[in-house]
């Protein structure tokens, strides 16, 4: 790899002499040609000073109210020199609440790259870098992809303190921790570690971190390439991490011993270790009554299945088993399909490509032309499609039920996961029928089976079995949700958090 | 990727346990049909004669069977893996050749029983790869849909079934009886043995695994029982057999349905057997690696499975010598070599 440039000057301490810093300063954020970085030079009682700050990053009129204005006002109190000029800058004029003193180029760079000011003063070997960031910034909006009927509605934004305190409003612990670390070489971006001491087990902390801490890409620009580059399994189609933007979510899994990373710049927070069944719950099912969750997450979990096998089943039964099919329905299917040239697998590629096509599209399409595309795969997808004998009606069918299943899934990457793996077992039933779905089942288990997530069994607790509460297919009443999750450490001091509570509700009836 | 030979007792006995049941129940409804209607009986005397052969091992002196946790230090296991080895080996192939041949027969008439063999090896050597916890796992999955679509395929079939067809109950006679349940306790004690070398811990849950199988197994198969008539004369070759599965319901769903868990049976009772068989070989040679042993052992298996020494004719051969073989196999385990600490 390249270095980087200017990376020996980023090494040096801060010097002595003011000229010779604001020199480096200059080189090292190349001005000019850099018009954003501003250089605010003045005195105190005849000692040259400078705060260095990010135009845009930090907020002027912080710096100009907390910042200049103190000191130019008690310019002529003081005839202290570096260091301890510094010093009494810090204790009795600077009105900022975040000081930190650095003593190398490359902190100080870094300060005033993430929207700190930097105080420099003639004679002192180090610097002040100042808590003064103001970037625009979303405000807490309501969610996009997690929307809930019953439950809190905000999301995540870009901003990292925003969801860290989002996430602290919830869960008002002492025993919340937030780490901080940070990835990427050579752009380095903040990232959050939260979890709950005690309930979260020692060794996934430590694992986590040690993840993060590994990373050795030059730069980690959101959330997602860090959940790529710290999974278990880089090359599954399935993720090993949960991916939220619901602050609700989060502080339930930090509470359930799970570990969440947030990285600056993206509105998600990434879980760790989750299983498959937490991929495949919503929100919405432990805010409704129990029947309600249970109900939603079967008709979740039947919308999976179908997303994953119908297709495949459809070409299977078509094709070698077409007795397992009723007579009147075989024969309406060989009417419809007696125009066809094509068999049946060409029929559901054909299919399954303009879905994705559709998909993606709609994805990209200004929101002005949504109902323009709507119109181009309701009528010339499907009718026209029909109409020409490229296609059967039936298929139709399939595919629309197959996408409806693939939207039912909560999770992305797990719904795009089976949409890959959907065409794999299309292929297999088309070369052996059910038999090649079969094996493909067999081998997708074994493989889920395989898999784990920062450590922990990825179908837990299912396979391999571990103690849990009843709440992975179906939701019992929240008296019966006293445990733990499997991956909270033995010693969780949040165990039983249910129990007492029918106890209580009958100490007032009485 | 590393390949794990060992696993937990609780998931490798789930993993055993449904492997007996579908080998159980695959020789006495397919291969090895002549205690007819009395079938169910032939299993439970099977079950029975295979506990004998476990003793020394639930009795806590089958110390010289290394079970993949421990490294074979003495001869005498070595000679114990070695024997389950080869007979997993044996089983596989026959195994994935009776399974090759219920799908030529319902679906894919025009493939050869080898084209249809292949994929099964293939997806087993796959799963094999990815350890015994990834079985065990599948097989868990397996276990709840294979229960759903059995008392399904029950349900659907119910109005079918003559309890008059399994009357009189010793009515093949003893011998035949005796035969059938040689060789169900031939296989039964040669996979509970595998299961131990694959988990070796907890050797008690064996003894909880045994009367669970083989009651499935006997239940499946008086079920069956209920859905044909006994025919001596009948030919007994496999295809006719396995017609008489097939379209025993006289219902076509139902055929597909028991056609499905048969088959996603079959890849689980492959891949146990691959696994077992590739534990032994590691359990010989300890310096091979995992999945060199999983690999060689697929080798080994495909040849004997395309080779024409797997046939129903030799699967009948071979699993009436599995019996003595198992037992010889759990006597060699319970020597207690010189030297060695009981």
């Amino acid at each position: 790899m390249p270095e980087k440039p200017d990376k020996a000057l980023l090494r040096n301490r801060v010097r002595r002499n003011l000229a010779e810093n604001l020199a480096m300063i200059r080189t090292v954020m190349n001005m000019p040609p850099n018009g954003d970085v501003v250089l605010r030079e003045f005195r105190l009682k005849g000692i040259a000073a400078c705060v260095v700050f990010l135009d845009g990053m930090a907020g002027r009129d912080t710096i100009d109210e907390f910042i200049l204005r103190p000191c130019l006002q008690r310019a002529g109190e003081t005839g202290a020199e570096g260091e301890t000029l510094l010093d009494w800058l810090m204790q009795d004029v600077l009105e900022i609440n975040g000081i930190q003193p650095v003593c190398l180029l490359g902190e100080l760079v870094e300060a005033v790259l993430s929207g700190s000011a930097a105080l420099l003063v003639d004679g002192a070997d180090r610097a002040l870098a100042l808590e003064t960031r103001a970037y625009e910034k979303r405000s807490v909006e309501r969610t996009q992809s997690e929307s809930v009927v019953q439950g809190p509605q905000e999301a995540f934004v870009e901003n990292l303190k925003t969801n860290v305190t989002l996430v602290r409003r919830i869960v008002r612990s002492e025993q919340l921790v937030n780490e901080s670390l940070k990835v990427g070489r050579r752009v380095p971006t903040q990232v959050a570690m939260l979890y709950m001491k005690g309930v979260a087990r020692e060794e996934t902390v430590a694992l986590v971190r040690r993840r993060v801490n590994a990373v050795e890409a030059a730069l980690c620009p959101g959330s997602g390439y860090l959940q790529q580059m710290i999974e278990d399994h880089p090359y599954s189609m399935f993720p090993q991490m949960l991916q939220t933007e619901r602050p609700d979510r989060a502080a339930a899994s930090l509470c359930d011993g799970q570990v969440a990373l947030f990285v600056d710049g993206s509105p998600y927070a990434l879980i760790a270790p989750v299983s498959l069944f937490h991929l495949l719950h919503a929100s919405d099912d432990t805010f409704m009554r129990w029947q309600y969750g249970t109900f939603l997450r079967v008709i979740r979990m039947i919308g999976a299945l179908i997303s994953l096998f119908l297709p495949a089943l459809y070409v299977a039964i078509t094709t070698y088993h077409t007795h397992m099919i009723p007579l009147s329905l075989l024969t309406s299917i060989a009417e419809t399909r007696a125009r066809v040239p094509f068999p049946v697998i060409v029929e559901i590629l054909f299919m399954e490509a303009s879905f994705y096509l559709l998909n993606e599209a709609g994805t990209r399409i200004p929101n002005q032309l949504g109902s323009a595309l709507g119109i181009v795969g309701a009528l010339i997808l499907g009718q026209a499609a029909v109409e020409a004998s490229i296609i059967s009606p039936i298929l139709i069918i399939v595919v629309a039920l197959t996408g409806l299943g693939s939207y039912s899934i909560p999770d992305y990457g797990v719904s795009m996961g089976m949409q890959l793996l959907r065409l794999a077992f299309v292929v297999m039933a088309a070369v052996w029928g059910l038999y090649g779905v079969c094996l493909g089942i067999w081998l997708l288990c074994a493989y889920l089976g395989w898999m784990t997530s920062f450590g922990a069994p990825y179908l837990a607790p299912v396979a391999p079995r571990r103690p849990h509460n009843a709440d992975i297919l179906a939701r019992w009443p929240m008296s019966a949700q006293g445990r733990s999750l499997f991956l909270a450490s033995r010693r969780d001091w949040l165990k039983n958090r249910t129990r007492g509570a029918r106890k209580g509700r009958s100490a007032d009836e009485d | 990727m590393k390949t794990e030979l060992s696993g937990q007792m609780r998931g490798v006995s789930l993993l055993g346990g449904s492997a007996i049941v579908l080998r159980v129940f695959s020789l006495v409804a397919i291969d090895a049909p002549e205690a007819w209607s009395a079938s169910w009986l032939s299993v439970l005397l099977g079950g029975l004669l295979a506990a004998p052969a476990l003793l020394p091992v639930l009795c806590g002196r089958g110390r010289a069977v290394p079970g993949a946790r421990r490294m074979p230090a003495a001869w005498p296991g070595r000679a114990a893996c070695a024997l389950l080895g080869v007979m997993s080996l044996c089983d596989a192939a026959f195994s994935a050749r009776l399974f090759a041949a219920l799908v030529g027969y319902v679906a894919l008439t025009d493939h050869s029983v080898t084209a249809l063999a292949a994929p099964l090896l293939a997806c087993a050597l796959l799963a094999c790869l990815m350890g015994v916890g990834a079985l065990n796992a599948s097989a868990v999955i397996w276990r709840r849909a294979a229960l759903a679509l059995a008392v399904l395929t029950a349900l659907l079939q119910l109005r079918e079934m003559e309890p008059g067809w399994i009357m009189p109950i010793l009515g093949p006679g003893w011998p035949q009886i005796a035969r059938g349940a040689l060789r169900a306790a031939g296989l039964t004690a040669h996979m509970l043995l595998g299961m131990y070398l694959l988990a070796g811990d907890e050797p008690g849950r064996l003894a909880a695994t045994l009367p669970k199988a083989i009651a499935l197994c006997a239940g499946a198969v008086l079920l069956f029982g209920l859905l044909i008539p006994a025919m001596p004369d009948a030919p007994a070759s496999r295809l006719f057999r396995i017609e008489l599965l097939a379209d025993s319901g006289r219902n076509g769903f139902a055929t597909e349905l028991i056609y499905v868990l048969m088959i996603f049976g079959g890849t689980l009772l492959v891949s146990f057997e691959l696994m077992t068989a590739a534990a032994a070989l590691h359990a010989v040679a300890p310096r091979l690696p995992a999945a060199a042993c999983v690999a060689m052992c697929a080798a080994a298996l495909a040849a004997l499975a395309f080779s024409g020494q797997s046939g129903q004719a030799q699967a009948l051969r071979a699993t009436a010598l599995f019996y003595p073989m198992s037992l010889a196999a759990a006597a060699l385990a319970s020597v207690q070599p010189k030297g060695e600490a009981a």
